[in-house]
């Protein structure tokens, strides 16, 4: 495909997040990503087809795959990419996790490693996927832990402070306990949708920035991090929050990559 | 009459090789891709019942007979594929007549399957009859992983949903029929939608893509006798509301110029092969935000009752209506 066609959400996909969150965490489950029998399964949150492909390789030569997506060009870019055999059993449809169309225990297995960040993006993403699963089949989910990036919290809460924006810290307190999800809280969301047999993986990758600049702006920290603090800070102060913290990114580690991890929290469970 | 092999070796000239066929033309049978094609349906054409040749060119014949079973996997919420075709043919027929059908079938393939969908001949079979011309089509398709979309899908509470207009198509008939005298020109619509009916082939996969309805048919034989089918495949009842139909500007002036009984054309009238279909509410809003998208003619016509209700056809004052052969009447005039 050709790059100058590519529209800048799909590139910010591919060089941001596809790189820094999508390719380590396959890496890291391919081999955990379900196993299926039957004919069908879903691919919620597929973007650019990096995770379909992948899976499509491992599963039987009769099984068929449904790949959503919400964003046109991302599902464009996937059907550029995928091969020409994997044409014929992957069907690509514009479609987000929370609000599937299909009736319930169509597909023998889904899968959603994009799209989850919030507690209750992933009580809603669950619930649908583990909706449309068929009995017995494996629902597999990924996003984010509360442990991601601890350094960016620090240096927020250290720029808050900073400007003497006392409540917006203390909103920033409330906004995380109420969205950010740990291990327990992705088993009680699985739970509470009727899932069984669970397993909570956690997989850590290390990332490096070049600048603080480069963090802030990077499409991986703008999907995970601003839906969790953006909503604490009021659209005036975000500006020179930003700032504070580029600046101190770049200050504290002058001459040196800013090296953080992330963790993903993997939510396997079967459908009963 | 043309030979057999004159015959195949012409449709093998106008259809290339079609995708998920392994050998199609040449050998005593076809060999199908293992695991492409899911979905089978089969037509069949015969001359004095479906079709008149005083009125209806080879090519309207073979047109209507691929759009037929198109409309067939529309309904199965699948994509098309291969067709086998099997023509009983007089042996004094004028060999253009068979050229003609495969002309028909070859335009209506160009016109109503889009270009994600291949349809294309595997194989045919010719015999001469000294009955009525007869033509079957077997066509294949493939369902959406989704799943095929069935009439059995049905619940209580979900709404009926038209995608379409019905009745054209009957009234082309009446005037091809000579049931009413029109002007040279008149009615184009209608006419053409007897001889040359559309499918919603890519509404139909759309829709099994989106696993939206909860059941679907096409309207073959007439909207209340199709949405019938569902019901009873379905084990349940409807409120059909035929204020709600949509009215075609060519039906409007045929009732205004002509007295003629439209409502029972909507209600009746078969060959419109339009997709009739069943949605439970909360996916009420996907098929209007893809009417929008895809600019479809979709409207609201009804609600999916419990068994014991039957079907209720709400008329144009909202007061039920029944059915007899050829029309219907107030239940109160019963």
């Amino acid at each position: 495909m050709s790059q100058s066609l590519e529209s800048p959400v799909v590139r910010a996909h591919r060089e941001g997040v596809e790189r820094l969150w999508t390719r380590p965490l396959l890496d890291a489950c391919a081999e955990l990503l379900p196993r299926v029998e039957g004919k069908t399964a879903l691919s919620a949150e597929s973007r650019c087809g990096a995770v379909v492909t992948q899976w499509i390789e491992d599963l039987p030569e009769e099984t068929r795959v449904m790949a959503l997506d919400s964003n046109a060009s991302m599902l464009d870019c996937a059907r550029e990419r995928v091969s020409e055999a994997q044409q014929r059993r992957i069907f690509f449809v514009q479609q987000r996790v929370n609000a599937l169309s299909y009736a319930d225990e169509v597909f023998e297995a889904s899968v959603c490693l994009h799209g989850l960040v919030s507690r209750r993006q992933l009580d809603e993403g669950l619930g649908e996927l583990a909706r449309v699963t068929a009995s017995g089949g494996q629902v597999m989910a990924a996003l984010p832990t509360s442990t991601s990036f601890e350094a960016f919290y620090d240096l927020l809460d250290e720029a808050l402070r900073a400007q003497g924006l006392h409540e917006a810290l203390e909103r920033l307190g409330e906004l995380k306990e109420r969205t950010l999800v740990d291990a327990a809280a992705a088993v009680r969301s699985a739970r509470s949708v009727g899932l069984h047999d669970l397993v909570v993986e956690r997989v850590r990758w290390d990332l490096s920035f070049g600048s603080g600049g480069d963090f802030l702006q990077s499409p991986l920290i703008q999907e995970t991090f601003f839906p969790h603090w953006s909503g604490a800070i009021r659209g005036s102060e975000r500006e020179a929050v930003l700032g504070y913290i580029a600046r101190a990114i770049d200050t504290y580690w002058r001459d040196r990559t800013f090296d953080t991890h992330v963790e993903a929290g993997l939510v396997i469970g079967r459908r009963l | 009459m043309t030979t057999e092999f004159e015959l195949i070796a012409r449709i093998a000239e106008l259809f290339g090789a079609p995708e998920g066929v392994a050998v199609g033309i040449g050998d005593d049978g076809a060999v199908l891709d293992p695991g492409r094609f899911d979905l089978v349906t089969m037509d069949t054409m015969v001359e004095g019942v479906h079709f008149e040749r005083d009125w209806s060119s080879p090519q309207d014949v073979g047109w209507k007979l691929l759009a037929s079973n198109l409309s067939d996997i529309a309904a199965m919420g699948g994509g098309p594929g291969a067709f086998f075709l099997s023509m009983a043919l007089p042996a004094d027929l004028d060999p253009r007549w068979p050229e003609g059908v495969l002309e028909g079938i070859k335009d209506a393939a160009g016109a109503l399957v889009p270009e994600s969908f291949e349809v294309s001949a595997g194989g045919g079979d010719l015999s001469s009859t000294h009955g009525p011309i007869v033509l079957t089509m077997t066509l294949m398709g493939e369902a959406s992983p989704a799943g095929p979309v069935l009439r059995r899908g049905a619940v209580p509470g979900d709404r009926i949903v038209l995608l379409g207009q019905t009745g054209l198509a009957a009234a082309g008939l009446a005037i091809l029929r000579g049931d009413i005298e029109v002007e040279s020109g008149q009615f184009a619509c209608a006419l053409r939608a007897h001889r040359r009916p559309g499918a919603q082939v890519r509404a139909g996969a759309l829709l099994g893509l989106y696993g939206v309805p909860s059941a679907m048919i096409d309207v073959s034989d007439g909207l209340v006798q199709d949405l019938g089918h569902i019901l009873k495949a379905s084990e349940v009842g409807a409120r059909l509301e035929a204020y709600s139909l949509p009215h075609h500007p060519e039906l409007v002036m045929l009732r205004e110029e002509y007295d003629l009984d439209i409502l029972t054309m909507m209600l009746t009238g078969g060959d419109d092969y339009e997709l009739l279909m069943t949605i439970p509410p909360a996916r009420m809003p996907k098929i209007w935000d893809m009417a929008r998208r895809h600019s479809w003619d979709v409207h609201d016509i009804g609600e999916v009752r419990s068994p014991d209700e039957g079907m209720v056809v709400l008329g144009p004052d909202g007061e039920p209506v029944a059915f007899e052969k050829g029309g219907y009447r107030h239940f109160e005039a019963l």
